[in-house]
């Protein structure tokens, strides 16, 4: 005999009301001829057993493609404009005439790397997040969350967590800052501290 | 002619709106209250004059389960909780009953003045969903009561069924749900068959 409050009794007492809810509606609403919108085809596809997967892997895998591919023709002509600025900044503190080791330390060592950064990372993100804007006014990434609750529970974490973590994939920052949406602490400490296993984007960037 | 703010006369009477999020509680209660000129809504509260009655009605925040744990949705089951009000009104959106049966089937537990509002009856229409609502208030033994919030469709028959659950002129006795032989046991030992759910739900499951 489990005791008071245990797991067993709550089953039993939301099963029984589902069963019941179940029951009821299934007496007193029923389906004549009408429209089915698109929306709720489309959910089922994208949520069935057998389609659900393969879909969401396909579909992350196109969002990836995308990004990856794409980001190279911006990244590319962002640095080759900071190249050009690097060259004319450089001429330009020559005729003022910095010591060379302050112009190193500017060109070189300031505009450099920022000019990296920003060409490296920019382009990605830029993709990245509208393309994820996109699939999450769809409403398609509840779906993701849906589909992948499975999983993440069995491994002791939240559902929720797959959006925090395919977040992660552009930012880790917007990706953790996203676990305040998950209601339990612990789970959102899992997600908060697992955040870091999905690498951004433009990190895993062959470039 | 401009029309004068009625006077209540027989009293005043506390209706709270609950249900799933989404489900269109906050779109009635602007139908509600914006039948009167000089409507006072706060943040989530507005009022109507029915037959000499001042209902004031509270939006509360959406919930899908008395047991769940969400802030907003710990707001709403207090509220339920504490039978301040005279009148319960369940908004469920009629395209997806099932899942609001779920709570009607909860707050039947804990209140017996509830009505259930079917929302969004013409989304469901067009989607070509029969709802047989006659049948379904004699097996929930509560009234239920088909709108439109947007078009304002049903909304003389909601109040009425309003003011008469919170008068007590109508008194409905929502059907409990049988929990199964080993519950049901449980359940008849315990001061009252809410207080015995109550402990044997717990808390949320992380907060033991």
């Amino acid at each position: 005999m489990e005791g008071i409050g245990s797991r067993h009794y709550q089953d039993r007492i939301m099963a029984a009301l589902y069963q019941r809810a179940k029951t009821v509606a299934s007496r007193y609403v029923r389906t004549g001829a009408g429209e089915h919108p698109l929306t709720l085809k489309l959910d089922a596809l994208l949520t069935s057993k057998r389609w659900g997967y393969p879909l969401m892997l396909l579909l992350l895998v196109l969002v990836f493609w995308i990004t990856l591919v794409g980001a190279d023709y911006p990244s590319g002509l962002l640095a080759l404009f900071f190249s050009w600025a690097e060259n004319s900044l450089g001429h330009l503190l020559q005729m003022g005439g910095l010591p060379s080791e302050l112009q190193d330390f500017l060109i070189s060592g300031v505009f450099r790397t920022a000019a990296w950064v920003v060409a490296v990372m920019l382009p990605p993100m830029a993709i990245f997040f509208p393309l994820f804007t996109f699939l999450e006014d769809l409403g398609y990434l509840p779906r993701v969350a849906f589909n992948l609750d499975n999983f993440f529970k069995r491994a002791g974490a939240h559902g929720k967590q797959a959006l925090t973590m395919a977040m992660g994939f552009g930012c880790n920052t917007a990706g953790v800052i996203g676990c305040r949406m998950i209601d339990s602490p612990w789970e959102r400490l899992i997600a908060i501290l697992t955040n870091n296993f999905s690498p951004a984007t433009a990190a895993i960037r062959p470039s | 002619m401009k029309r004068l703010r009625p006077f209540p006369v027989r009293g005043n009477l506390l209706v709270a709106l609950a249900g799933n999020p989404n489900g269109g509680k906050s779109t009635l209660l602007r139908q509600h209250t914006g039948n009167w000129p000089g409507k006072t809504v706060a943040l989530a509260w507005g009022e109507f004059f029915y037959q000499g009655y001042r209902v004031n009605l509270v939006d509360l925040p959406g919930t899908y389960s008395l047991w769940a744990c969400l802030p907003e949705e710990e707001v709403a089951r207090d509220f339920i909780f504490s039978q301040k009000a005279q009148a319960l009104v369940i908004v469920a959106d009629a395209t997806c009953l099932e899942r609001s049966l779920n709570l009607v089937f909860q707050i039947g537990e804990v209140t017996s003045r509830s009505i259930l509002c079917l929302n969004c009856m013409d989304e469901a229409r067009r989607r070509g969903l029969i709802i047989d609502e006659e049948g379904l208030s004699r097996e929930l033994e509560i009234p239920v009561v088909p709108t439109v919030a947007l078009t304002g469709e049903g909304l003389e028959a909601l109040k009425k069924a309003i003011v008469e659950v919170a008068t007590g002129r109508l008194k409905p006795c929502p059907q409990k749900v049988y929990y199964g032989e080993e519950v049901e046991e449980i359940l008849s030992r315990a001061s009252s068959r809410w207080e015995g759910l109550k402990a044997l739900m717990g808390g949320c499951p992380w907060r033991g």
